[in-house]
């Protein structure tokens, strides 16, 4: 339903198990080599993704917009991609279309023409300045999302941990900072790069977030290749709060690993090599 | 290289290359993605139309699948493209649709139309909905024919308590629907009342704008809320409960309680007053006062208000004139009428109301122990091709709200 995760199309139509992400990633790549041989060069991996993430946020940011409306657009864009192949389609026009619809959905409607117009001024070489190919890409991703478009964010969690934890017993009473909240805020924006908002509900992220914002601190993409051993007394109170809820211990444990892992391949992340992989790519669908 | 061409302003010495019109855009998908889709035509048969307006149509259809049965569907085909010169273009999909279709496919409940399936085919969206043979404001019409008399007690009564059972799950969810009124309340062969149209509904939680900023016009005149009329920039579903309020009364009196005259915007695209259905309220409800509206002065067409003759309250007068005579139903009727939004009764209060308790019960099959049967929707059998849909049509439907709902005048 719309109000509730537990009755959501995310829940019931959009999560996946492991396995079946990945059978579904075989078809893809299956396809691929159907319709363009073996010899690729780009992949749907992570690094691809980043890149991805970024092109989000940059057109976000030229119209302004609000954070969870790029979070439901990145949403919309990984399902997308279960499905199809980054070879198929141009991936600059698609995360334009993700945008514009994401705004619909979450009531902040935009003119086609301006996102239209603002996505040619961020990438004119492949932005064709045609507004019926966005709207036809509208159709098609809307299509393949099989029109399930309400989308449950891990902010909201957050908010209702943090109060929990606030008026928690002796054990397990903790006060997250602003500070805390920002750091936390700022991880979950950076989870949509990968798998966790189709294999886990929102409030596992979230909490997954909280973690590592307590163990490692306000810059966690800085401080993960040095964790500290020792815990102190607020990791075991969130410890003690994780035990005592019936949050499921190892999707959190998942989620933080993926969010490292993350991490990690953001630090050998190359704009460079993805870009002009990228640009090759659609430069041959042209010929 | 074709496909680029030179950019003529190109500032930083270097000749900047810009994508042409005909760029790759999703060549390989499209053509995939287009073989494996199943018509709608394939997959039903169309009998007619049920009616139009300026969305698009509706359609009457028969299931041609094992799956589908032998069933009965309604199929609402949304007008989304644009002609000229008898081609076809996509122009982006109106925020109303987009809502329609989401709401729908996140929503099920026994009194809320029960959505099959929606499919996307030639720049048309195409909403599957199950058949219900019958709306209120069909059986309301049945029952002023002269000899018809009243609508049975228990037939009313039941669908009230249908109505607010949808009404409670929308709101339950977050989901507002903005325009209920009897042609929006279908009720199947089986007498299970299903809540229609949610074209106009949204969801209220955490909106990123006020709820009011987003589109001006909301909810036929004749159902709409009084702190509407007064300007209101939030809605909250009290707004319905006014709705449900209304409805109630026409089931009674088969007449609309509240007929005003709608006054229509002017040129300076100012909402106009609505003062002819205010006075429409006040004759039959009376000059609310702060006493018992305590926000009444913050509204901003509270000004208008001031300025209009006090009436007394008649509401009693009106029922017991129109033959009522329960006076647990006259009590919920003023419960659903209140005046002030934060005091008039919610769904789920409503549900527990005496009224529903007394006898006869609430019946989960409305038209139980009724002696009345109620004529099939008519359809018109002039248009069955769903895939063509002449453009003409969509022009005269009656559902004109006039320049609101198409996304070409809007900008």
């Amino acid at each position: 339903m719309s109000a509730n995760y537990w009755t959501s199309s995310q829940r019931n139509k959009w999560q996946f198990s492991r396995q079946e992400l990945r059978d579904a990633r075989s078809s893809v790549i299956k396809l691929e080599v159907q319709l363009y041989g073996n010899e690729s060069t780009m992949k749907y991996d992570i690094n691809m993704r980043i890149y991805l993430h970024q092109l989000i946020i940059k057109l976000g940011r030229k119209l302004n917009l609000r954070q969870i409306i790029l979070s439901t657009a990145e949403v919309y864009l990984t399902r997308f991609f279960v499905k199809v192949s980054i070879r198929e389609i141009n991936i600059y026009l698609l995360v334009t279309t993700c945008i514009y619809l994401a705004c619909k959905m979450e009531e902040s409607p935009q003119h086609i023409r301006t996102i239209l117009s603002e996505a040619r001024n961020c990438w004119p070489e492949f932005i064709p300045n045609d507004l019926t190919k966005l709207a036809e890409f509208e159709f098609y991703l809307i299509e393949e999302l099989d029109c399930y478009m309400v989308v449950h964010h891990p902010y909201n969690s957050i908010l209702e941990v943090v109060n929990v934890l606030r008026d928690g017993d002796m054990a397990s009473r903790l006060e997250v900072s602003p500070e805390e909240l920002q750091t936390c805020w700022s991880i979950m924006n950076d989870s949509y790069i990968t798998d966790l908002h189709l294999l886990f509900p929102p409030h596992i992220i979230a909490t997954g977030t909280l973690y590592l914002t307590l163990v490692l601190g306000a810059d966690v993409r800085k401080s993960i290749n040095n964790i500290p051993k020792t815990q102190n007394q607020r990791i075991e109170a969130f410890v003690n709060f994780l035990a005592a809820s019936n949050i499921d211990l190892d999707e959190v444990i998942e989620t933080i690993q993926e969010l490292l892992t993350l991490y990690d391949a953001w630090n050998s992340y190359d704009e460079m090599y993805i870009k002009n992989g990228l640009h090759q790519m659609l430069l041959n669908m042209n010929k | 290289m074709e496909n680029y061409r030179q950019y003529p302003y190109a500032s930083a010495g270097q000749p900047m290359r810009v994508a042409s019109t005909d760029f790759f855009t999703i060549g390989p998908y499209r053509r995939r993605r287009d073989q494996a889709r199943v018509s709608v035509v394939q997959k039903y048969e169309i009998l007619g139309y049920i009616a139009a307006g300026t969305y698009g149509k509706v359609y009457k259809a028969r299931g041609k699948t094992k799956e589908l049965g032998n069933g009965l569907y309604a199929i609402k085909k949304f007008k989304t493209d644009s002609k000229d010169n008898e081609v076809t273009h996509y122009t982006g999909i109106s925020q109303s649709a987009i809502r329609e279709m989401s709401l729908c496919k996140e929503l099920e409940h026994r009194n809320i139309s029960k959505l099959i399936e929606i499919i996307l085919e030639r720049k048309c969206i195409y909403m599957v909905f199950e058949f219900a043979e019958h709306d209120l404001l069909q059986i309301i019409h049945y029952h002023s024919q002269p000899d018809h008399k009243q609508i049975p007690e228990q037939t009313l009564k039941s669908a009230m308590y249908q109505i607010l059972e949808g009404l409670s799950f929308l709101h339950q969810n977050w989901v507002l629907h903005r325009d209920l009124k009897p042609a929006n309340i279908m009720v199947t062969n089986d007498g299970v009342v299903k809540i229609g149209d949610l074209g106009l509904a949204r969801k209220f939680s955490n909106p990123l704008q006020s709820l009011y900023s987003g589109d001006k016009v909301v909810v036929t005149i004749w159902y709409r809320a009084p702190e509407l009329l007064l300007g209101a920039r939030h809605y909250t579903p009290a707004i319905d409960l006014w709705a449900v309020g209304c409805i109630l009364a026409e089931l009674l009196s088969l007449r609309p309680l509240f007929k005003g005259e709608e006054t229509k915007m002017d040129n300076k695209k100012q909402v106009p007053f609505q003062e002819n259905q205010v006075i429409k309220i006040l004759e039959i409800l009376g000059t609310p006062t702060l006493e018992k509206w305590p926000s009444l002065n913050s509204y901003p067409e509270y000004p208008h208000l001031s300025k209009i003759s006090t009436f007394p309250s008649n509401l009693k007068a009106w029922y017991q004139s129109n033959g009522g005579s329960n006076k647990n139903c006259l009590r919920l009727l003023a419960s659903l009428l209140e005046y002030d939004p934060a005091k008039r009764i919610d769904a789920l209060e409503s549900l527990d109301h005496k009224w529903f308790q007394e006898s006869p019960k609430p019946a989960e099959n409305i038209f139980a122990n009724s002696p009345f049967k109620y004529p099939q929707r008519k359809i018109q059998k002039d248009d069955n091709d769903i895939l063509g849909g002449t453009s003409q049509t969509y022009y005269n439907g009656k559902r004109a709200f006039g320049p609101y709902d198409d996304p070409r005048k809007r900008r």
